[in-house]
């Protein structure tokens, strides 16, 4: 999928993160940036969660920056798709269950 | 597919907005009879993409412990909805609520029926041909009977002989239900007294009637909540119905 713009999803509310989706020069790959409330417990899995939804979103040549307030992996996953299909431009016919 | 539990208990309903992680994540520890995730008015309207996958993930992930999961979705009248569904059903809720439902697609169009007693009058008359011209009956007419007495009626077939000697045509016959009593009925059919039959189900003669094509028009077969409903929603509008009842007072009330 390509990234049009950049895009936000997710609020700062406990439980929830929000994830902040920038395009970058091509061939940069996946530039991963997190702060986290639990990164000391979590952090890897975070962003394993967070790389494997991009892979399956098809998505490269991007920069991901979470802030998160102790999501659980389908919150981290759902604001993630959400920022990027956001960023993609694509609002209506998302692949639910096929890319996801 | 039939969802066995279609018809559960919905005694409470817990509403939770689906952007918030922090809302759908364990309201089952409530257990409330049925959880009502909203995609409409809880839902920020610059929030509304974002609130979908939030959605589809909750459904596809979180264990609701047997907790029923409706999704609202958005109202018919915006640009939402389609994708609301997709979603909703893709994650596998249990049921979708519509909001709104009051448009006039579904309004109510039959009469409230009230009951007007009048002891000083009388509205009996000695016969049904006196009945059928106090009513104007002509042709076209949609007759309905409700409800008589199955197997052992005869007021079906007394009246519809009595339309048929007035030589009225075109008639659409509403009964509730059809059976082997009703076999006289056919020669009526077969003669375009009767073009169109409203019931619940067709037995005897006047089934292989329509079997073999001799009504004119259409056969509409509803189950009985169905009747109701097409009376309600005006899909039939009945001109003269005609009640099978133990007993009833001069001026018409069947208070049985």
């Amino acid at each position: 999928m390509r990234i049009k713009k950049s895009a936000v999803a997710g609020t700062l509310e406990s439980s929830d993160c929000m994830v902040t989706i920038e395009p970058v020069e091509k061939g940069t790959g996946i530039v991963f940036d997190l702060d986290s409330t639990v990164i000391r417990q979590y952090g890897y899995q975070i962003r394993k969660v967070t790389m494997e939804t991009l892979e399956n979103l098809d998505v490269s040549d991007i920069k991901v920056t979470i802030v998160d307030k102790g999501a659980l992996d389908c919150t981290i996953k759902a604001r993630v798709e959400g920022a990027v299909y956001r960023a993609a431009g694509q609002k209506q016919n998302i692949p639910w269950g096929g890319m996801m | 597919m039939i969802n066995p539990n279609k018809k559960r208990l919905r005694r409470s309903m817990m509403f939770l907005n689906a952007q918030k992680p922090s809302l759908i994540k364990d309201p089952y520890i409530y257990q409330p009879d049925s959880l009502m995730l909203d995609l409409e008015d809880a839902v920020a309207e610059n929030q509304k993409d974002i609130a979908r996958f939030s959605l589809f993930h909750a459904l596809r992930t979180i264990d609701y412990r047997g907790c029923e999961t409706v999704v609202r979705i958005n109202g018919l009248d915006t640009d939402l909805w389609r994708e609301d569904i997709r979603c909703a059903v893709a994650g596998g809720c249990d049921s979708i609520r519509i909001p709104k439902t009051e448009s006039g697609k579904v309004q109510k169009v039959g009469p409230t029926i009230k009951p007007l007693m009048n002891n000083e009058e009388s509205k009996l008359v000695k016969d049904i041909h006196e009945a059928l011209i106090k009513c104007e009956a002509h042709d076209g007419m949609t007759i309905s009977f409700h409800h008589h007495f199955r197997e052992g009626d005869l007021i079906v077939n007394m009246v519809m002989e009595e339309i048929h000697k007035m030589g009225i045509k075109n008639i659409t016959l509403s009964a509730s239900s059809l059976g082997k009593a009703h076999d006289p009925l056919v020669p009526m059919i077969e003669d375009g007294t009767i073009t169109n039959i409203e019931s619940s189900g067709v037995r005897g003669k006047i089934g292989e009637a329509i079997s073999a094509g001799k009504l004119k028009g259409l056969a509409i077969m509803r189950s009985h909540g169905g009747r109701v409903r097409a009376i309600v929603t005006g899909e039939t509008h009945v001109d003269i119905a005609f009640i099978g009842t133990p007993t009833c007072d001069d001026y018409g009330n069947c208070r049985g």
